[in-house]
């Protein structure tokens, strides 16, 4: 589904180029959930982008679903991400000053969907989530956990096909943790590719495979077993 | 929290130095707020000396505010002011206890000979109590001894200074010298100092001698002036006169029937009414100007505290209060304001500098005190009191946002939410109030300079740019007799024209434009005399090429002829206007009018109507007389002279000087010229508008675009998660661009409904400029509306330029 080939990120600091992703070859299959491991600076949220394409500035290969990401434009990319991704952040990155309801609905608004159906879709997704009660409250008067458990729904609401997670836990107590954990081994389940990162090897035991990565170079992990 | 206020200046040094390093820290931010002031500030200190001198100071005189002027009101007529008759001011000097002083001036336009080249010379006739009440004293000799009021012993004169410098190359010797005042051999007994003009520009003054029954005429021809008397109001002068002309109208009913009295201030008189309301709209304009200014500096100062909330909850925590950053933040501003103002006074210079520049000096000498615009003493003050002001207003919105916000609200805030919820409203509101007033001042502007460019708009049916024309005024002491004087023009008319290039050469009495008018009363054959004060006329004696030259058309009857002379039929040509008023859906023609018990004068022709001044709503009747059977003692003559008419003033003037060598010749010029001194006030105001709404425009653009771009700036991380979360580009581009037109809006239509009420005002106030404009109403939203528009492009292509990534790596 998702194939890198000799990928390469680097950022230019005076004459010096600064390697952040060095000859990255990289397989993930549909279905599959990934962890992404490694120290910090290792250029783990760096991939977590390049896949997600919100970074464009790289050279290489990059195939998604038999697309050749590196020879679409900007916009042929964020089209592509609009259809195939959800984003979770370690900092949830709600809008605060929406409602829950209201910020489930944000990523509906941008793709062509009716406001009848999106209200259907919203719903439906409260209800799975368990936070029906909470629809109309702001994020600053929520947990931690359950802002987070916003942001899955949100992430997934348009209903993606991969999921990218940077850290998703990293701001949640181990139980909240565990939690967001369970729910990413659900939605796995029902057919959604994960690929996260994360510093926790309790985390990183849900996945199938374990990607390890160290100043910009793939360790171990990069393909399928 | 008493404790703060025991010492509330303590520190402020301190701040003095905070603010500085502020400035060094947000260098842009400071640069921006001070253009905005420096510009706002500016244009008030040119208006306030504008203001001052024009309205305030116009005159150099001891007590100005308690010197009034009293006129005759002529009910049916628009702004009249009659000048008074020797029994009025009698009986005005007798009675008036609201009014001392008083003192009568009489305008006259003379020749005076006996010094270098013979020349015309406007000067005063005055009565005794003129000088002592001026309180003036003369620069050197004296002013006149009650003994030369008598007749046969008037002949003295006092010289302006501007006539002793041209004349007499200030030489202090010229007293006991002698000029001629139209032939009159007249003693220079005194020189008033540099500047003295009163009641306005004059060259010389002489004493006002009439005998008893000059006295008693009830023809009116005096100015009159005078000092309110101490504890006396306006309000009670001007009952008190009303009452005294009551009096005269039954008293005197053939001249006087219905004529009031006015009295007004001398300071608001000398400039004029029309002077005056413009003035005082450029200063409410500035004032608007201002406002717009301290909007945008109240938000860029909001912008700043934002980033302080939590010091100033901290501060409040552990007991300090909030006055210190309070009192920080208005310190900032005035400071803002301080080196605005001090910007701005440059800008103020150079301004009035240009505006004296560019006064063409024939009009100059009508507006006293223009040359007196300066940067006294009293307009740096009112400067300094505006910079402060401006500095308290721009800082006080945002000292008392910070004010209110609670201790644990500031303190839980993150520095992002910070900038959410009130201040935000309050950042936007300053916006739309900015843009409202910006759409008020440039819509007001735009109608005011239509206005004025209408009131400018001459109306010819000749080209200006071919007429040569020159006045001549006939010394009533030389040209005594009508027949003297019929005989000057009649020998000027041909002598010119015996030049093939000047045949076209006609009179009249009064041209189109060159601020000079004069009327008559009259009657009609067969009716009985109207109620109120008889009927009246602009009064034109004409020669027979006038109509041609002038291009004026002939509608019925004929027009004037050689053969007009006297002896043959008295005859008049009328404009249309006249025919209208006066006979209305009857024919006109082969009527008969006449003056005050002069002959009967038949109308023998209709002529199309002209302008005569700007100011003028509709068409006035004028009736046209044969000039040799009305000759008029001041005539202006004009003549076709092709393309270049300048180069035939030589011609012009040998031609007069072969007639009568000591007869000058006043105002030989263009046309073109002439036409245009008369629009230069108009054009002045015009600019000046126009200027003041660019620069409002400007303003308003800056305070959405420092508000977008802030706001971009602010919402930098939610762009990035709405990317995230599918947002493209072009969507974040709207967003922003939505915002921004939502605040436009909302400013431009509180702005019109604001502009429409102040155009109603300004149609009422304003001669000249209309309520409705349509043109005005759509461009000038229109305009505003693109502007801001393009003035969010910059900050929103910035936002849907981020990434997400750069967004939203915070952490
Ligand atoms: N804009 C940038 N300019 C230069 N270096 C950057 C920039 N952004 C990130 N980096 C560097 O790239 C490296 C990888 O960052 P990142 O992918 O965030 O690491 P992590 O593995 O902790 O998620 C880090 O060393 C970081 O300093
Ligand atoms: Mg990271």
């Amino acid at each position: 589904m998702i194939s890198l080939r000799n990928l390469d990120k680097f950022y230019q600091q005076g004459p010096d180029r600064f390697y952040v992703l060095r000859r990255i070859n990289l397989d993930i299959r549909e279905g599959e959930f990934v962890a992404i491991m490694g120290p910090s600076g290792a250029g783990k949220s760096t991939l977590l982008h390049v896949i997600g394409m919100h970074d464009t500035a790289w050279t290489g290969e990059y195939t998604l679903l038999g697309h050749q990401v590196h020879k679409l434009d900007r916009k042929r990319r964020m089209e592509l991400y609009k259809k195939y991704f959800g984003f979770v952040f370690q900092s949830y990155h709600l809008l605060d000053d929406l409602t829950v309801a209201e910020n489930l609905d944000v990523p509906l608004g941008y793709r062509d969907i009716r406001k009848s159906e999106r209200q259907a879709m919203v719903a439906d997704m409260l209800d799975r989530f368990r936070i029906v009660g909470k629809k109309d409250l702001y994020p600053n008067q929520l947990s931690g956990g359950q802002q987070q458990l916003v942001a899955v729904a949100r992430a997934i609401i348009a209903n993606p096909k991969v999921i990218l997670a940077d850290e998703p836990t990293g701001n949640l107590h181990s139980s909240q943790g565990l939690e967001i954990m369970e729910l990413f081994k659900q939605l796995n389940e029902d057919g959604a590719t994960i690929v996260m990162v994360t510093h926790s090897e309790t985390n990183a035991a849900y996945a199938h495979r374990i990607i390890q990565i160290a100043d910009g170079w793939i360790e171990s992990g990069a393909n399928a077993a | 929290m008493p404790h703060q206020f025991s010492r509330p200046f303590a520190g402020l040094k301190e701040d003095c130095v905070y603010g500085l390093r502020q400035f060094r820290r947000r260098p842009g931010f400071s640069l921006s707020a001070i253009a905005a002031l420096a510009l706002g500030i500016g244009f008030s200190t040119t208006t306030f000396s504008f203001t001052d001198a024009i309205l305030y100071r116009p005159l150099d005189i001891p007590e100005l505010d308690r010197f009034v002027q009293v006129a005759g009101v002529d009910p049916k007529i628009e702004r009249s002011s009659r000048a008074l008759a020797p029994v009025d001011f009698i009986e005005f000097r007798q009675s008036a206890r609201t009014i001392r002083e008083l003192s009568a001036a009489s305008l006259q336009v003379r020749n005076l000979t006996g010094v270098a080249d013979p020349v015309q010379a406007t000067g005063y006739s005055v009565s005794p109590e003129f000088f002592p009440s001026v309180r003036v004293q003369p620069l050197i000799g004296r002013t006149f001894l009650p003994e030369e009021f008598t007749p046969g012993r008037h002949l003295s004169v006092v010289l302006a200074h501007v006539l002793w410098r041209t004349q007499f190359g200030e030489d202090p010797g010229v007293l006991g010298r002698s000029i001629e005042i139209d032939g009159q051999k007249h003693t220079i007994v005194g020189v008033m100092p540099e500047g003295f003009r009163f009641p306005r520009a004059v060259e010389y003054w002489t004493p006002l001698a009439l005998n008893s029954s000059q006295w008693a005429f009830a023809g009116d021809y005096l100015e009159c002036y005078g000092r309110l008397a101490s504890g006396a109001t306006l309000e009670q002068a001007r009952a008190e006169f009303n009452a005294i002309a009551a009096r005269l109208a039954s008293r005197y009913p053939t001249t006087h029937r219905g004529i009031g009295a006015r009295v007004d201030l001398l300071r608001e008189r000398v400039s004029g009414d029309l002077t005056a309301t413009y003035t005082r709209l450029t200063a409410g304009a500035v004032l608007f100007l201002l406002l717009i200014a301290c909007a945008n500096v109240a938000n860029l100062q909001l912008a700043r505290v934002l980033g302080r909330v939590r010091e100033v909850a901290i501060r409040a925590s552990v007991g300090a209060g909030s006055y210190p950053i309070l009192r920080q933040i208005l310190v900032e501003s005035v400071m803002l304001s301080a080196a605005g103002a001090l910007l701005g006074l440059p800008v103020a210079a150079w301004t009035l500098a240009l505006m004296k520049a560019a006064m063409p000096p024939e009009i100059e000498r009508y507006l006293p005190g223009w040359q007196r615009m300066g940067l006294n003493t009293e307009v740096l003050l009112a400067t300094a009191v505006t910079a402060v002001g401006a500095g308290v207003l721009a800082g006080f919105g945002p000292a008392w946002w910070l004010s209110r916000r609670s201790v644990s609200a500031g303190l839980a805030e993150s520095s992002r939410a910070a900038t959410s919820g009130g201040s935000r409203k309050l950042r936007s509101a300053l916006v739309i109030g900015e843009t409202a007033l910006a759409v008020v001042l440039l819509a007001g502007a735009a109608l005011m300079v239509k206005g004025f460019r209408s009131l400018a708009a001459v109306q010819l049916n000749s080209d200006p740019d071919r007429l040569l024309v020159w006045n001549i005024s006939l010394p009533e002491s030389k040209y005594s007799s009508v027949e003297k004087v019929r005989e000057f023009h009649r020998a000027l008319l041909a002598e010119a024209a015996s030049a093939p290039a000047l045949s076209s050469v006609a009179l009249l009495a009064d041209l189109p434009y060159s601020d000079s008018s004069s009327s008559r009363y009259f009657s009609i054959e067969g009716r009985p005399a109207p109620a109120g004060p008889p009927d009246v006329a602009q009064w034109q004696p004409a020669s027979s090429r006038l109509f041609s030259t002038l291009g004026i058309p002939l509608l019925e009857g004929r027009g004037i002829a050689e053969s007009d002379v006297p002896g043959a039929l008295e005859i008049a040509v009328v404009s249309r206007q006249f025919a209208r008023r006066f006979f209305p859906g009857q024919p006109a023609i082969g009527k008969r009018i006449r003056l005050q018990r002069g002959e009967w004068i038949t109308i023998a022709g209709i002529v199309a109507d002209t302008r005569h001044d700007s100011v003028e709503r509709r068409p006035r009747p004028v009736i046209y007389r044969p000039y040799a059977q009305a000759p008029p003692q001041s005539a202006w003559f004009v003549v076709d002279a092709g393309p270049n008419p300048a180069q035939f003033a030589p011609a012009v003037r040998a031609a007069i000087r072969r007639i009568d060598p000591s007869q000058p010749v006043a105002r030989l010029q263009t046309y073109r010229r002439l036409v245009n001194n008369h629009v230069t006030g108009f054009a002045y105001i015009s600019s000046m508008l126009g200027a003041l709404g660019l620069v409002a425009l400007f303003l308003s653009i800056l305070g959405v675009y420092s508000l977008m771009a802030s706001a971009v700036g602010e919402r930098t991380r939610e762009t990035g998660i709405r990317m995230a979360l599918g947002a493209t580009a072009g969507e974040v581009l709207l967003a922003v661009l939505r915002r921004g037109a939502l605040l436009a809006a909302s400013g431009l239509l509180i702005g019109l409904a604001a502009a429409l009420a102040a155009a109603r005002f300004l149609a009422q106030v304003l001669f000249g400029v209309s309520a409705t404009g349509p043109a005005v109403f759509t461009a000038v939203p229109a305009a505003l509306a693109l502007s801001l528009l393009l003035a969010c492009l910059i900050p929103a292509r910035g936002a849907a330029s981020t990434g997400p990534v750069t967004a939203l790596r915070e952490e």
